[in-house]
């Protein structure tokens, strides 16, 4: 295309848009060309009305001219989309009705795939903020039967370091726990790197102050020293220039401060310490995501796929394979296992092939459009009926020469204008909500990787944009081609206002469609949303307020020392005037990790998806003054003694297990359940280091109480003695409010040893407030779902059944004209209407039994409520039944002469 | 549009481009209706352009850069637009006089040697 045609569309986008010449300009124009050649005419002798109609017809029309003009002026399609836009704005305001339940529910549609959009776009697509980021790498090791990243042994590393051309300033960072201890005794717990030198030449920046850590920092032996954060430079030393050489103690060592990096720098993850990683010759890194990564710099010229080939070629060594399952490492050739170089952020986002993750965001995706449907089906109908009513103004404008296409792209901007305003409320839910999860992501502890931010991207509006003019050809286009199909047939008939429209099988269809998805999905999300919200609204069922958890460990590898050190400090706890009880488990109430048992004698029944491998339950591993501290009865059987629990340090333990009521109830609906056993099935032992083992029958020996909090769960609770979990969750009874607890906390475990960390210290009120943040979202968004199809769902029944009745209008006047008893006439109103929902109701019954049969409602934080599968029914009918009442009440109402003159 | 004659402006796209261009450079700075007459002057009245035909060509000349307007006033004291040819709508008329020169060629050849 010619530079000057591109120019002449550029003026023409332009002109429409501006109209930078007015049509009064235009217009002087053309006037004035007729003036002058009537002044020719006379000159040339012509009387002036002579010279005025001979000027007149020598230049042509001056409508015609003047339409031309316009026509050049801008984009034809543009002015008239133009007015499009205007006319559909208009009949947003007009139909508020539609405009309402047809926007809620678009909104809440595009919102929610908005927002998953925008989390996946997050977590894959953004982009690492450093110089040339996109040609940082992680080298990992990739189990290709597994499917599972590994972790690396420092000789592979080693190798990759000497023979890797590819790749450059390979180093690997492992982030460690430890306490910070300033001179005054203030106690704070931080994540530290232990960091390659490479490290800080891969990120490509340099310390404000002082130097980064050398190869000479890394050597066994050498000076202890840390490079610490902005932040920390401003929080721990004031921001003071002399830093450099001042000390910092984390956990037992005394470190020199060797370096500030500047503002916002946290590489590789969110760090704000970096000490040196030192070589452990014999020794594994992890190397499966935020606990520590391998990474390096793809060299000048190198790709990412020809670094993946060499780092593939070169393979890894037979190493200590950490294959789960297996208590000590055992050697292995491990063929099944390789090397593998993807972009240093996708080293963070799970167990993926580097393909997998775009098929799954293309995938998801998709889904998220499909979760347009609903609504856009909803909208379709109401736009359809709609449309319907506008036969005559079509028909008209068919016969004035507008095109079947030019009336359906009116129809489909009408509908574009409804989606794109619903798209621009999503696009601020979207802000709100980015507001608030970047809010509660600075909370959790460590935080996420500096690199992911929840916003709003190009790629997200794009997305939102896609969705929009999805919805809009779902519920503009389809109906429109729908009723504008027969215009041509029609002709003057319809001008002449005998519409002939008639609602056929496929919008029979829809209703009884509408009905039963609503009869069928209906209960299930309202059980699922009150099985969410239930602990919100009623509470947790005990004073959550009155204890806390605090998570303690042992700097470094679990010892036996933990043991000791666990005593000390519950005994010095329970001297604290604060505190009136003291107990340890591996998770706090509530938070107990799932897994599947097999219990004895007992078949699991099947689901939807397949026989599960168990039932679902919970375990927590308990110490003897669990159950006094949370006051749970005993049910039955005994309590655990010193006898269940092992030696210190040892992992056996005895097979001896107290269970919950749900549990015992599972075992035995009404018995006892004592004696039975069970054992845990696909238990991640290496997950669980200390945990139950898999494959063992474990006793019940004991049966206790539901606690308040895990009224819905099966629990299963195993002894442990001091020091046997670590790190170990300590339950705390208060005496008053929690103010402070925290610090006392630090301060007393950091007397009992500096090498003792504590965090997450939360009261429980505190923890289920957490859970119901989430639990809430999740609640809020199936409602909001739910009852935004809902609401279509009865607005486009009513919109069906009042357009069916309508168009029985003149059948009903003409019956009631020869006679008809009125009872009769509604009674056939009624009956086809009844009819619609009957049916629509048993496929949604039907479909609503089999999914109560095959998802385990409870199991996935639903609530049973009685009655519900009734009630949805008895719902849709008042909803047909208030649908067919007004028109029914308009067809009696008919006058039947006017009905037969009518024909 | 089925069965129709192509209209004049159709038949005149391509040429009426050059014709204004050429009729520009060769006189100066013109008001539309100038232009109008004359092109039915040096063809002797075969060509009659009708406004409807006119000023779309011009604005869209105008659009493109080839010609620029602004408004004045005609030794008969009337308003009126008038279009003067830019530096690139010289260019233009450069490269398409040589290319209409070579078709013109061409035909004559074509004609005049009918084996």
């Amino acid at each position: 295309m010619r530079l000057s045609s591109l120019r002449e569309w550029a003026r023409r986008v332009w002109g429409a848009l501006s109209r930078r010449r007015t049509d009064h300009d235009l217009q002087r124009e053309l006037a004035g060309h007729l003036a002058l050649a009537e002044d020719e005419l006379r000159q040339k002798g012509h009387a002036p009305g002579e010279a005025a109609r001979l000027a007149r017809a020598g230049a042509g029309g001056r409508i015609q001219a003047l339409e031309a003009l316009r026509d050049q002026r801008g984009l034809p399609w543009l002015d008239s989309s133009w007015l499009d836009l205007k006319l559909g704005l208009r009949l947003l305001v007009r139909n508020w009705g539609l405009t309402l339940v047809g926007g809620l529910a678009m909104t809440v549609a595009i919102g929610i795939a908005a927002v998953v959009f925008a989390a996946f776009d997050m977590v894959l697509w953004s982009p690492l903020p450093l110089d040339e980021g996109d040609r940082v790498v992680a080298i990992q090791v990739w189990d290709r039967e597994a499917g599972r990243r590994r972790d690396t042994t420092w000789q592979d590393l080693e190798r990759w370091r000497a023979s890797l051309q590819t790749v450059g300033d390979i180093g690997a960072f492992q982030a460690i726990q430890r306490n910070v201890i300033t001179p005054d005794g203030s106690v704070e717990l931080a994540t530290v790197a232990e960091i390659s030198p490479a490290g800080f030449r891969v990120a490509r920046v340099s310390p404000m102050i002082g130097r980064p850590i050398a190869d000479a920092d890394a050597s066994s032996g050498a000076a202890a020293v840390v490079v610490i954060g902005h932040d920390v430079w401003q929080r721990r030393f004031a921001g003071a220039r002399d830093v450099i050489g001042r000390e910092l103690r984390l956990g037992k060592n005394v470190h020199t401060v060797i370096g500030v990096m500047p503002d916002g720098f946290q590489f590789p993850l969110n760090f704000r310490y970096w000490v040196p990683l030192q070589p452990a010759a014999a020794g594994i890194l992890r190397n499966t995501g935020p606990e520590g990564a391998v990474f390096g710099r793809l060299a000048p010229g190198a790709t990412l796929a020809r670094a993946h080939a060499e780092v593939s070629a070169l393979g890894i060594l037979p190493a200590f394979s950490s294959a789960e399952g297996e208590g000590t490492r055992a050697l292995s050739s491990a063929p099944r296992e390789g090397g593998r170089v993807v972009p240093y952020t996708f080293a963070f986002t799970g167990d993926f092939e580097s393909g997998e993750l775009g098929l799954l965001w293309s995938l998801s995706s998709l889904l998220l459009v499909l979760l347009l449907l609903p609504p856009c089906a909803n909208i379709a109908i109401l736009n359809y009926a709609r449309t319907v009513t506008r036969q005559q103004e079509f028909a008209a404008r068919h016969a004035l020469g507008g095109s079947r296409a030019r009336i359906v792209w009116q129809l489909f901007v009408e509908a574009l204008v409804l989606t794109a305003a619903a798209a621009g409320v999503a696009l601020l839910l979207l802000r709100v909500v980015s507001v608030v999860v970047e809010g509660r992501l600075q909370n959790i502890p460590g935080g996420p990787p500096f690199w992911m931010t929840f916003g709003v991207s190009y790629r997200t509006l794009l997305f939102v944009a896609v969705l929009a003019l999805a919805g809009a050809a779902m519920s503009g286009l389809v109906p429109a081609l729908q009723a504008t199909g027969r215009l041509a047939r029609l002709g003057a008939g319809a001008l002449a206002g005998r519409t002939s429209m008639r609602l056929g099988a496929t919008w029979t269809t829809l209703v009884i469609a509408q009905v039963a998805f609503s009869v069928g999905v209906l209960p299930l999300a309202t059980q699922l949303a009150w099985g969410t919200l239930r602990t919100g609204i009623i509470g947790p069922g005990f004073a959550a307020e009155e204890f806390a958890t605090a998570r303690v460990a042992l700097e470094g590898e679990p010892s036996v020392l933990f043991g000791n050190r666990q005593r000390e400090l519950t005994r010095r706890l329970l001297a604290d005037p604060g505190i009136v009880g003291v107990a340890a488990a591996l998770r706090p109430p509530g938070e107990e990790p799932w897994v599947f048992v097999d219990i004895e004698g007992l078949t699991v029944p099947e689901l939807f998806n397949g026989r599960p491998p168990g039932f679902q339950a919970r375990f927590n591993q308990v110490d003897t003054a669990f159950f006094d501290l949370y006051q749970v009865p005993g049910i039955g059987g005994r309590q655990f003694t010193e006898g269940d629990t092992a030696a210190e340090g040892s992992v056996a333990e005895s097979g001896a297990v107290i269970v919950n009521r749900n549990f015992a109830e599972t075992i035995a609906p009404g018995g006892n359940a004592l004696g039975h056993r069970f054992r845990y099935v696909n238990a991640e032992r290496s997950e669980w280091p200390h945990g139950p083992e898999a494959d063992r029958w474990y006793e019940v020996v004991g049966v206790v109480g539901n606690l308040p909090v895990t009224t819905e769960a099966r629990v299963a609770y195993h002894a442990a003695a001091p020091g046997q979990i670590q790190p170990a969750h300590l339950q705390l009874r208060l005496r008053g409010d929690s103010t402070g607890l925290a610090e006392r906390l630090r301060e007393v475990v950091s007397s009992v040893d500096p090498t003792l960390h504590v965090d997450e210290v939360r009261t429980l009120a505190q923890i289920y407030r957490e859970h119901r943040f989430g639990d809430n979202l999740g609640a809020i968004t199936i409602g909001a779902l739910t009852g935004s199809v809902l609401l279509l769902s009865a607005a486009g029944l009513y919109a069906l059944m009042a357009f069916t009745v309508a168009q029985r209008r003149r059948e009903i006047g003409i019956r009631s004209a020869l006679g008809a008893q009125p009872g009769h006439l509604v009674a056939a109103v009624f009956r086809r209407a009844f009819l619609q929902i009957g049916a629509g109701s048993a496929v949604g019954l039907l479909a609503a039994y089999f999914v109560g049969r095959y998802v385990p409602i409870e199991q996935i934080g639903g609530l049973p409520i009685p009655g519900i599968l009734p009630g949805a029914v008895v719902f849709m009918l008042l909803v047909g039944v208030l649908a067919s009442m007004g028109p029914a009440r308009r067809g009696l109402r008919i006058d039947p002469t006017e009905a037969l003159r009518s024909e | 549009m089925p069965n129709k004659e192509p209209s004049k402006a159709e038949v005149l796209r391509g040429t009426l481009d050059l014709m204004v261009l050429q009729t520009l450079a060769a006189l100066g700075p013109q008001h539309g209706y100038a232009i109008g007459a004359r092109l039915g002057q040096v063809s002797s009245g075969a060509l009659t352009l009708n406004m409807g035909t006119l000023y779309p060509g011009l604005m869209r000349l105008e659009q493109q850069g080839l010609i620029k307007a602004e408004w004045g006033v005609t030794d008969n004291n009337r308003q009126a637009r008038f279009y003067a040819i830019t530096t690139a709508g010289r260019r233009r008329l450069a490269a398409d006089k040589k290319a209409w020169d070579q078709m013109v060629s061409v035909m004559h050849t074509l004609f005049e040697d009918p084996a």
